[in-house]
């Protein structure tokens, strides 16, 4: 391959990359970031289609290269998308925080460009670690708690992930290939939930509104990036064509999906929490859309719709990451700048923040489908293939989502944080990088939205999306409608929207509440249950400790206690009953007292009797009886003792 | 930006702002009812090129004849108005009644 520029993997930049970065200080490391983003995205720029870098691992050969259209769209996004953010993070002190953004997003690529699923596994794994650490080091209680359900969940997503490899390895004679899996076994459903827990899909979603509202500012950012836009890369690599004998999960999963996250965004009062579900809500049109691909499969190949559809999920992805990039970097400036992050404190921001709200109306444009925004040119390819599917109840429902969108984060959210009623904070536009950042993104939003060609031109299936104009005039006045008399409604319902000072709870509650029982049953019957063995296993310590100081005295004081028991439960009890009891008492007081020194010679010759009498029960008596007869005779003697004990007691002869 | 503030802040200006979404809607309307009544020629064109296509899947770049409701004029502003109704109703009386609970909630 001469003539070629020699490319290298881009994950391995960022990778290495990271690695130095603590070697650096203050505006060095800040270039040298920059530098490091500048450099990925030429390179992948460069990379040409074919299969790269192929490393023997056991007795498997990785891929570390698989480079397509589809790869290269997503890495497009990846690279461009983290040059704006690093824009935005330059200020950020902790050398830590740049090392886990970067480890992450090279990981990120990894997943992109891996051609099998062992690729796929470890460089998964590797993001959901370094993601943890931008939550982490926000260093708030919140944020480490919601640190460690985000890795729990992640860290469970990952083993379903490994098994389904391991199971999906073991059906297919040990192919780790990573290529479409079209139909449903134990080893793809596991495949497909562990995608899932990072597509964040419902019910399985949760850990995404309750970690990136406590990322720090700046992580929250890269987040919104990766994790999920790398479910939607692997989804799109191999559910492409899954489906449950003919039904489409995917695409069901996805309009739900679309829905819920914007009923919850409708509620909610923290910002970047109602941003993120607005990532469930997006990311769900992705995943219908991967599913609306999978419905139309057809045994030729890939048809039309199908190609239409990823498409559409590609391009809407790349959108996304740009847009969402956006709107989370305008809700960080806010909380930056405000130190508040709740509607119900907001208000009136406009006056202090001009800049911030033009990015964020930016934003909100695209992500509602405006013309000339970036949202209209992709999110309208993925309900195009909806209406080429002649899918009437998901176009539907994909519609209401984007009413909802435009509710929630173009109306509600900015009203209530930008105009509305002022709060009176005193703030104003964020320092200059983090304009920056936001600038990129935002000359990208509008760009791509009147010149979508740029963005075509590098989707995955080039025949499909080649007759699509978005700009037809039905097209348009029918997104203007929508558009506007959604506004209309809310000015009609305005009081009704206003925000609340509450949580929503989700499915979360399930392992959150869930986790608080599961420690309640393991701190009180369970311990008390595992305690009682222990305070059994004491207690006969003690007794045989007790026993051993004075066994003759021990076996009366025992004997009597039966005995006063054996009394007080028959009726008539008698003025022996309370002397007894004091005599008992008197003896476990004095025990082990002394030796009982009756008469040695009587002791002596009681033993002797004992014994004698012993051996002539085993040897001349037992021989001729039973065993039953021998039991018998012995609780007879045994009854006839405790009878004259307790008739002893009874006339207040005991002692 | 003060001026901002000053221009917005204005009683006049927050008058017309009202007049034109106002009109802005009823425009929008009349384009939809326009678009019904004359659907423009370049819808026509992509019809032709399916017909000679190879492999021309049963709803091929159909957005010129797609599902019944689409037929109705402005199907668009009515679902939009309707629907950011229902969303915005029913989001919240699902929030009243079943999830939303005081901010506390997981750390008592």
């Amino acid at each position: 391959m001469t003539g070629e520029i020699m490319t290298v993997p881009p994950a391995a930049i960022f990778i290495v990359g990271a690695l130095l970065i603590p070697l650096f200080k203050g505006k060095l490391r800040q270039a040298y970031m920059l530098l490091i983003a500048v450099a990925a995205i030429l390179d992948v720029y460069f990379m040409q289609n074919g299969t790269y870098w192929l490393h023997p691992f056991m007795e498997y050969e990785l891929i570390l290269g698989r480079v397509d259209l589809l790869s290269k769209c997503f890495a497009y996004v990846f690279t461009i998308a983290a040059l704006a953010m690093t824009f935005y993070a330059l200020r950020v002190k902790e050398a830590g925080e740049h090392v886990a953004a970067f480890l992450y997003i090279g990981s990120a690529l990894g997943v992109v460009f891996a051609g099998d699923l062992i690729t796929v596994f470890i460089f998964w794994e590797v993001m959901a670690w370094a993601s943890v650490l931008l939550v982490w080091y926000r260093r708030t209680q919140a944020s480490i708690d919601a640190g460690f359900r985000y890795l729990l969940v992640h860290v469970v997503g990952g083993v379903l992930l490994l098994g389904g490899i391991i199971l999906y390895m073991q059906e297919n004679g040990g192919s780790i290939a990573f290529d479409a899996f079209n139909y449903a076994s134990p080893g793809t459903i596991l495949i497909l939930l562990g995608f899932i827990i990072n597509a964040a899909v419902p019910p399985l979603h949760a850990w995404l509104p309750d970690a990136y509202p406590e990322a720090t500012i700046t992580g929250a950012v890269f987040m919104t990036a990766f994790t999920t836009k790398t479910a939607v890369y692997v989804l799109a690599r191999g559910f492409a064509g899954f489906t449950i004998d003919g039904f489409a999960i995917l695409m069901w999963l996805g309009a739900i999906m679309a829905i819920y996250g914007v009923v919850y965004a409708i509620l909610e009062n923290n910002i970047r929490r109602l941003l993120a579900y607005h990532i469930v809500s997006q990311v769900g049109y992705m995943v219908c859309g991967i599913g609306i691909a999978a419905s139309a499969a057809s045994v030729t190949g890939v048809s039309i719709i199908s190609q239409t559809a990823i498409d559409g999920t590609a391009a809407h992805a790349f959108c996304h990451i740009l847009y969402k990039g956006l709107l989370f970097m305008s809700a960080g400036a806010i909380i930056y700048m405000t130190g508040k992050s709740k509607l119900t404190e907001l208000g009136g921001l406009y006056k202090v923040m001009p800049l911030t709200m033009i990015f964020y109306m930016i934003a909100a444009f695209s992500i509602s489908g405006v013309p000339l925004f970036n949202g209209f040119t992709s999110k309208s390819i993925i309900i195009h293939a909806a209406e080429m599917a002649g899918n009437a109840p998901i176009f539907l429902m994909l519609e209401i989502a984007a009413v909802g969108t435009f509710l929630s984060v173009g109306l509600k959210l900015p009203y209530f944080a930008f105009f509305g009623k002022d709060a009176g904070i005193k703030a104003k536009d964020p320092p200059t990088n983090m304009l920056i950042g936001m600038g990129i993104a935002a000359f990208l939003c509008i760009l791509l939205g009147v010149y979508p060609s740029l963005l075509y031109n590098i989707l995955p299936y080039p025949a499909a999306i080649a007759d699509y104009a978005p700009y037809a005039a039905g097209h348009v006045i029918g997104s203007l409608q929508l558009l506007l008399f959604t506004y209309a409604g809310f000015l009609v319902l305005k009081k009704k929207l206003r925000p609340e000072n509450t949580i929503s709870l989700d499915t979360d509650w399930f392992y959150r509440k869930g986790g608080v029982i599961f420690v309640w049953i393991m701190n009180n019957p369970l311990r008390r249950g595992t305690q009682w063995t222990i305070d059994a296993s004491l207690a006969v310590k003690d007794f045989t400790v007790w026993f051993s100081k004075n066994p003759v005295e021990a076996l009366g004081i025992i004997t009597d206690k039966l005995c006063l028991g054996v009394l007080s439960i028959s009726e008539g009890a008698t003025a022996g009953e309370e002397s007894a009891e004091k005599v008992l008492a008197t003896r476990i007081q004095e025990y082990p007292g002394e030796p009982v020194r009756r008469d040695p010679i009587g002791v002596s010759v009681l033993l002797g009797t004992v014994f004698l009498f012993a051996y002539l029960v085993i040897y001349v008596v037992a021989p001729h009886l039973s065993v039953y007869s021998m039991i018998g005779l012995l609780v007879v003697a045994v009854i006839a003792g405790i009878g004259v004990r307790v008739r002893e007691m009874m006339r207040g002869v005991a002692g | 930006m003060w001026f901002l503030e000053r221009w917005l802040e204005n009683p006049k200006t927050v008058k017309k702002l009202v007049y034109a979404l106002y009109a802005s809607l009823i425009i929008i309307c009349l384009l939809g009812f326009a678009i019904h009544l004359a659907p423009p020629a370049e819808h026509a064109a992509p019809a032709e090129h399916a017909e000679q296509d190879e492999h021309a899947a049963p709803a091929e770049h159909e957005e010129h004849a797609p599902f019944a409701f689409e037929q109705i004029p402005i199907f668009s502003a009515i679902f939009g108005f309707i629907v950011c109704a229902l969303l915005g109703l029913g989001a919240k009386a699902y929030g009243h009644n079943v999830v939303m609970k005081e901010e506390d909630y997981y750390d008592r």
